[in-house]
């Protein structure tokens, strides 16, 4: 059949100013990220959540410049010495400890030089506490960072690749997970705690070894449903290889779901590093985690309840904006999860 | 439903088989002996201990026998206390541990339907505001950090409560609070996703509009239904009540399977941390399967079908 030629100058335009205006669109379309960024800065908890865990993280970074003391130094003289912030007058934070129900400077009573002051006071070999939870904190966010780092190592390719091949693999796969999931994770913790050295690389990997489940069990099930949309069928069409679409098809959509279980999994990580260190198989001495300093502070909190105090303070406050942020990210990026 | 319980149990001893052995094997792994400190004893002598509990047998004939006697309920015996069994070990500190285990989810289930329910009705008010934050207050805060503070405050220093003593009700209180915050948080803010979700369904409309008074619809109806997912977390609550033991009964000084866990871990006490945790794998897998099974139960809704449990 002969397609009839029409020639060129046939075509005109309307003259449809008017609903050119009407198809023009107004504002920029948001892409999908800057649709959560806007709904997360929206919600004030997350966003003072944010702020605080900023901080936090920032202090961490630069303990060795903000820190004012070196966390391990001791100084035998100057032991339990309580908080004092300068020459100020603050009740609590004056130097002033209760000794046979008198108020006592206790600075003058051990001769400290003059000018010498603890922001949080001392603990009992002398440190000062404001540089040892500076430390603390930092090695206990190392810990919860690298810990859910391993876990994303091993959770999401393993549930992609169980999601993704389906069948038996799958099911060989998810008895594994069931096993493992069955037995308390602290127990696993504390078994690889016992075996490995004591050290930070043992507590990571302790840590992490149980906490990939949960990811894996995410990613698995979010895969199977990726894996039946139009876009992955293409790509498949196309010849694309598996890693291919992994990688290039199946992680970017898995992105939210990786984000959110990230922020659930850096509180427990911290959870079970304070809890090691706390019942003692965690970070060995001289250093400090929180768990180290609060187990201390426990054992010395009748006379000197503030080296307690700090330690509890800044483990509740990470772990509280840790846990409103996560769950400020899952109403960002799935607005229908909150009602 | 016969076949179903059948094939869970039967992976319940799949799985413990696969603990103890996991546990058997890293057990043997690890560095030192229960009597390496003792200098006093001569080549001789170590011998003769080892003989005598079985340690100069290949690791492979001392496996055969410890599963062997997993069958017979026999855990071994404790390298500590006078070679006591340490099943025996277990029953004696079992019921501290079950007691405040109990009361503190107990407790933590009743105060967080509770609140769950309150927030879910007056939804966007203040109450809501006030138990999503004692929730989150009770999810974040971990159990030890609670219970050094109630020990500071509500034993130390007000003297409500005994600092660290396990005789009667009064002392096993503050362990019970340290550990139903967590079951409360919990429990609280499914309860109110649950609820808000019941409230809005149709069949409480028809109740409201026949007449009746918003109390009564909460109660009759959205109460009923909303309770029944709580049931599925009953397991993971199990499990953090488990771990929150541990180090609240050393805070406290309970005589439980906690304090036990922890002191074996210290000593070196292979026999103990081994039947331990095969003890506490048991419970928790446990209590999985009553919770699966009263589950399916509860609410006809859910059929066991073919893949239904993926």
């Amino acid at each position: 059949m002969e397609i009839p030629q029409i020639p060129k100058d046939k075509f005109k335009f309307l003259n449809n100013a008017g609903n050119k205006e009407q198809e023009k669109i107004g504002t920029p379309a948001l892409t999908y990220m800057q649709d959560v960024r806007r709904r997360l800065f929206k919600n004030k908890v997350a966003v003072v959540c944010l702020t605080l865990l900023t901080i936090i993280v920032f202090i961490s970074v630069f303990a060795p410049i903000i820190a004012p003391y070196n966390p391990n130094a001791q100084h035998a003289t100057l032991s339990n010495l309580p908080p004092k912030l300068g020459n100020l007058n603050i009740p609590g934070f004056n130097g002033y400890q209760n000794m046979g129900g008198k108020m006592v400077d206790a600075y003058a009573q051990v001769h400290a030089p003059k000018g010498t002051h603890y922001l949080l006071g001392t603990d009992y070999l002398g440190r000062d506490l404001l540089s040892r939870i500076i430390y603390g904190t930092r090695l206990s966010l190392i810990v919860a960072v690298l810990a859910t780092l391993v876990d994303l190592l091993i959770g999401i390719p393993y549930g992609i690749v169980s999601g993704w091949k389906g069948g038996m693999t799958d099911n060989v796969m998810q008895r594994i997970v069931e096993i493992v999931s069955s037995v308390p994770n602290l127990i696993v913790v504390i078994l690889m705690m016992i075996i490995l050295k004591p050290g930070l690389i043992s507590i990571v990997l302790a840590i992490a070894i149980t906490d990939w489940v949960t990811m894996a069990r995410l990613i698995r099930a979010q895969t199977f449903q990726l894996k039946e949309q139009e876009y992955v069928l293409a790509a498949r069409t196309l010849g694309e290889s598996s890693t291919k679409i992994a990688t290039k098809h199946l992680i970017p959509n898995l992105s939210s779901t990786i984000i959110i279980q990230t922020m659930f999994t850096i509180p427990n990580a911290i959870f079970f590093e304070a809890f090691l260190s706390f019942i003692g198989i965690g970070i060995p001495a001289p250093n400090a985690s929180l768990g180290t300093l609060l187990s201390d502070g426990q054992k010395a909190f009748r006379f000197l309840p503030y080296q307690m105090w700090a330690p509890a303070i800044i483990l509740s406050i990470i772990m509280i904006a840790t846990n409103l942020l996560g769950d400020g990210l899952r109403d960002a990026f799935d607005p229908q999860s909150s009602d | 439903m016969a076949k179903y319980i059948l094939k869970r149990i039967l992976y319940l001893f799949l799985t413990l088989f696969i603990i103890a052995s996991i546990t058997f094997f890293l057990m043997k792994m690890l560095p030192g002996t229960p009597f390496s400190n003792q200098n006093r004893l001569s080549p001789d002598q170590l011998a003769i201990v080892k003989a005598q509990y079985g340690l100069d047998q290949p690791i492979f004939i001392q496996y055969i026998r410890y599963i062997g006697g997993l069958f017979q309920g026999n855990l071994g015996t404790s390298f500590q206390f006078n070679n006591e069994p340490v099943t025996q070990l277990i029953g004696q500190r079992l019921a501290p541990s079950m007691q405040i285990g109990a009361q503190a989810m107990v407790l933590g289930t009743i105060l967080g339907i509770l609140l769950g329910a309150v927030a879910a009705i007056r939804k966007n008010s203040w109450v809501d505001t006030l138990a999503t934050f004692v929730s989150i207050l009770g999810i974040s805060i971990p159990s030890f950090v609670l219970a050094v503070l109630l020990q500071f405050y509500l034993a130390y220093k007000w003297h409500i409560y005994p600092v660290a003593l396990w005789d009667n009700f009064q002392s096993s209180v503050l362990p019970t609070i340290a550990l139903a915050a967590l079951p409360l948080g919990n429990v609280a803010r499914f309860m109110r996703t649950e609820m808000v979700d019941v409230l809005s369904s149709d069949y409480i409309e028809l109740a409201k509009s026949k007449g009746n008074s918003e109390w009564q619809v909460v109660i009759k109806h959205a109460l009923r239904n909303s309770l029944i997912p709580i049931v599925t977390i009953i397991g993971p609550m199990a499990v953090s009540t488990m771990t929150g033991s541990m180090v609240v009964e050393n805070i406290f000084s309970i005589p439980g399977i906690g304090e036990q866990f922890v002191k074996s871990i210290t000593t070196n006490d292979y026999p103990t941390i081994m039947g331990l945790t095969i003890f506490y794998s048991f419970l928790l897998i446990l209590v999985f399967l009553v919770v699966d099974i009263l589950y399916v139960l509860i609410d006809p809704r859910i059929r066991l079908g073919n893949g239904g449990n993926d």
